[in-house]
């Protein structure tokens, strides 16, 4: 085989990393894990009552990627979250954008309450990409990733880990591409 | 002008022996205002109003939905309780048997052999109640058949196998046979003693459901999830089926294997 074959060969060769989705219930992590394993529009989805591990089900570039999908509720975050981000290599942790400060104050802070225990328990510098997500709803004026950054202070509670902030629709698919290209690249980065 | 006062209604809960008090507000009903007579009590009118003349409120408890229906003069005459987990439950069942007669016809499905252990009456009962709806709806009798045994349920449909029992019985039937998921009611077993007996089990690229009930047990059941993480299977889950809605996850996770 030739050198350039074997450096070809070398580029393809499939990669593999554990992505964990964590948020509130209803935010959309086990729609956002449909949406990349069959990138197609997503049905409805149950409600997640504990946690799901699989394997290698979702496809990005040469990436193999196994996905974690845990439950929302107080009783599974507290039992499965922190085992859930030790056994990954990247975190995408899902906002349910509809759920406004001004609007809906009980509701906004248990989804902050809840970004900061996510916020909490990862230690080490593995990548956050955080996704405001229901970004189809529009009558229901979801955060913008500008207003998401300032309401959930995101800039100075990640501190010095990296992260990025996307708006989108994981029923739908929108710019979640890019979300996934940056969570890739930086998995790649802190593998290397 | 007489102003209108909310009704204030005393029911009971036969379900959870208690006493509560409702308000049926005047606004809310949309009172026949123009039959009204100052001298009785205002007629409610809601969409709920049947030929009787009863119209219903639900009062949500827990598990379990109140419903009472209310005369004309403001007295609760009957109360009926509603399991809110039965009727979760009863959606599963059907969605279940949907799922495998899915599977079933599915010339791409290579089929696979389903294993539920189970040691609990409501996931036992589950799967008495999927082999009865199954068996109504299927149409090619000649590709299905049945074994029920007081230790197990036994469902062959097309290259579809389904077995429910006791773990040590699925164990001794299957010990070192490849099987295509294996799903494991924790009821109260030790999870070392689960950890013992899967050993026997071969599990490569299978796909492990562990189901509990967080409120017998009182706690997440995470050290089987984690020898399970730890000894590197592909597929794992861990699902809390307290409120019946978390059969539908188990059920998923089961079947994720069969079609690709």
């Amino acid at each position: 085989m030739s050198i350039l074959a074997k450096l070809f060969t070398r580029r393809k060769r499939t990669k593999s990393a554990k992505i964990v989705t964590l948020g509130t219930s209803g935010a959309g992590k086990t729609t956002l894990i449909r949406y990349l394993e069959t990138g197609r529009e997503v049905e409805d989805t149950d409600t997640t009552l504990g946690i799901d591990i699989r394997n290698k089900g979702v496809r990005v570039g040469s990436w193999n990627l196994s996905t974690i999908d845990v439950g929302g509720q107080e009783l599974y975050r507290n039992a499965l979250w922190g085992l859930a981000v030790t056994q990954s290599d990247g975190i995408i942790y899902v906002i349910d954008g509809t759920i406004r400060a001004d609007k809906d104050q009980d509701n906004f802070a248990r989804s902050k309450l809840s970004f900061e225990y996510m916020l909490n328990i990862i230690n080490g510098r593995k990548p956050i990409l955080v996704l405001v997500n229901k970004q189809d709803l529009k009558y229901l004026n979801p955060y913008s990733v500008e207003e998401a950054i300032e309401v959930y202070q995101v800039s100075s509670e990640v501190r010095n880990r990296p992260f990025f902030v996307i708006s989108g629709s994981a029923k739908f698919g929108e710019n979640i591409h890019a979300g996934m290209e940056w969570l890739i690249d930086s998995i790649e980065d802190i593998k290397r | 002008m007489t102003e209108l006062q909310d009704l204030r209604l005393q029911a009971y809960c036969p379900k959870c022996k208690r006493t509560s008090w409702i308000e049926v507000s005047m606004d809310e009903l949309d009172l026949d205002v123009n039959n009204r007579s100052e001298s009785r009590v205002p007629i409610p009118l809601t969409r709920e109003v049947s030929d009787s003349g009863l119209f219903k409120r639900s009062l949500s408890h827990g598990d379990h939905i109140l419903l009472l229906e209310i005369d004309k003069n403001g007295t609760v005459r009957k109360e009926h309780v509603v399991s809110l987990v039965s009727s979760v439950v009863e959606n599963i069942v059907t969605q279940t048997v949907e799922r495998i007669i899915q599977t079933a016809k599915t010339p791409e499905s290579d089929g696979g052999t389903m294993l539920y252990a189970s040691y609990s009456t409501p996931f036992r009962n589950f799967f008495k109640s999927v082999l009865s709806i199954l068996m109504l709806n299927i149409e090619d009798e000649s590709s299905f058949h049945t074994q029920i045994e007081h230790s197990h349920i036994e469902i062959f449909y097309n290259r579809l196998s389904i077995i429910e029992g006791g773990l040590e019985k699925l164990r001794e039937h299957y010990k070192g046979k490849r099987v295509t998921s294996l799903t494991i009611d924790l009821g109260s077993l030790e999870e070392s003693y689960v950890i013992g007996v899967i050993k026997d089990f071969s599990l490569q690229d299978s796909t492990i459901t562990i189901a509990y009930n967080s409120r017998n047990l009182g706690r997440t059941p995470t050290i089987l999830l984690n020898y399970l993480i730890g000894k590197g299977y592909s597929n794992i889950s861990l699902f809390d089926y307290a409120t019946g809605q978390g059969l539908s996850n188990i059920i998923e996770a089961s079947f994720e294997n069969i079609i690709r």
